[in-house]
């Protein structure tokens, strides 16, 4: 039942993904910016809607694996942290999906004035704030939960102080990124819209401080799925486990690459189209990874506990 | 499963060395075993049934991993748990 449910949600949002690509109607400043005409926008939109269409896919695949692994241990110890940890897939997957069908609407929600830019854009940015640290919050709260199923674990200091100074370098450059940022507030130049459209200290205080915090849950969450699976036995047990967690760091890891991406996305604006293409082939490669290797790690960690 | 079956020191014995290669999946896989192909509880387990318990556990580990290393150290401890005279 929960499997039709998801790739039935699934075949909707590609469909109105894919139909929107090509009944809304082309971004005239795009075709300016690139000197292109309908057609080929249409068709350079389509080559982009492969691409998530396959992730979204790929996503669905390893939280319907994830689900079933995590309906096999739901009343053992650890199952309340694999819960946790599904549920924040299960956050991820509706947060990015929705958030692309609402990226494509955007432009045309504004251009028919249906709504103010500026509203859009901040709940726009409010919408991938909100579900990504709820996403992050719930990966955390998962990883530490499976870690004190354990007896005795102790992290390393050295671990932390690695979080810590990876932390403090990502604030920095991130914080660097969004006053460097010339669109911030108002749009400038090449970008058609404001990133923002906020003042610096709102910007500061309601979305670089939260995303820092975010990325700060995702990275210990990070450290308690390794410290897990240092601490855990079972030589089969690690192995399915270890396809898991090196599916949910990539997906953690690259989240934050992304969002960094899209800080700095007026500069992206100025580029021409075949590095913004390359860019998001390989983006979105390191992420159907991740997500393939979320799948195959439940899906090993599902037939230790069916094996008979 | 009940407190019934972490009284049962064979039973405790086998967790212990499927522990080592299925870690917190360990005991629901012995007592799937138990269940499954001796028709007994968990906590039913005997001495007297390692060895059938074996001829069944060794397959089911071999379907989880191409290691024939793995398998026949699996089955070497568990068979060292049964007695002697089955090396």
């Amino acid at each position: 039942m929960r499997s039709k449910l998801l790739y039935g949600s699934l075949v909707i949002a590609i469909l109105f993904y894919f139909v929107s690509v090509f009944v809304l109607e082309a971004d005239s400043a795009a075709l300016a910016r690139y000197h292109i005409t309908d057609t080929q926008l249409k068709l350079l939109s389509l080559a982009f809607a492969i691409p998530v269409a396959v992730t979204w896919f790929v996503a669905v695949y390893s939280i319907d694996n994830m689900g079933k692994y995590a309906a096999r241990i739901r009343v053992t110890k650890e199952g309340k942290g694999i819960r946790l940890l599904l549920w924040g897939l299960y956050v991820l997957g509706f947060g990015v999906a929705v958030s692309s069908l609402m990226s494509r609407s955007f432009t045309h929600a504004v251009d028919l004035y249906i709504m103010n830019q500026s509203a859009l854009t901040i709940i726009f940015s409010k919408f991938g704030l909100v579900y990504l640290f709820v996403c992050f919050l719930l990966f955390f709260l998962g990883s530490r939960r499976l870690l004190k199923t354990l007896k005795k674990v102790e992290i390393p200091t050295w671990q932390y102080f690695a979080v810590t100074l990876s932390m403090l370098v990502i604030a920095v450059s991130y914080v660097t990124a969004v006053l460097s940022n010339p669109s911030r507030t108002v749009a400038t130049g090449a970008a058609r819209f404001a990133t923002y459209a906020l003042p610096d200290w709102l910007i500061m205080t309601t979305v670089v401080l939260p995303y820092l915090v975010a990325w700060t849950l995702g990275f210990y969450a990070v450290l308690f799925l390794r410290a897990y699976q240092k601490n855990v036995a079972g030589v089969l047990y690690k192995r399915a486990l270890n396809k898991l967690n090196t599916g949910f760091i990539i997906i953690i890891l690259l989240t934050i690459v992304t969002q960094f991406i899209s800080a700095i996305s007026p500069v992206l604006l100025g580029w021409v189209v075949m590095p913004i293409l390359l860019l998001f082939t390989l983006l979105f490669t390191a992420i159907i990874a991740g997500y393939v290797y979320v799948a195959l790690g439940a899906k090993g960690l599902t037939k230790l506990e069916e094996v008979t | 499963m009940g407190t019934g079956a972490k009284n049962n020191a064979v039973y405790e014995q086998v967790v212990e060395v499927a522990h080592a290669y299925l870690g917190p999946a360990a005991r629901r896989f012995v007592s799937r075993e138990i269940e499954a192909h001796l028709g007994k509880k968990p906590e039913q387990l005997t001495h007297s049934d390692l060895v059938t318990l074996h001829d069944w556990c060794k397959p089911a580990i071999a379907l989880l991993t191409d290691d024939s290393k793995i398998v026949d150290e699996f089955s070497a401890n568990l068979l060292a748990i049964a007695g002697e005279g089955y090396e």
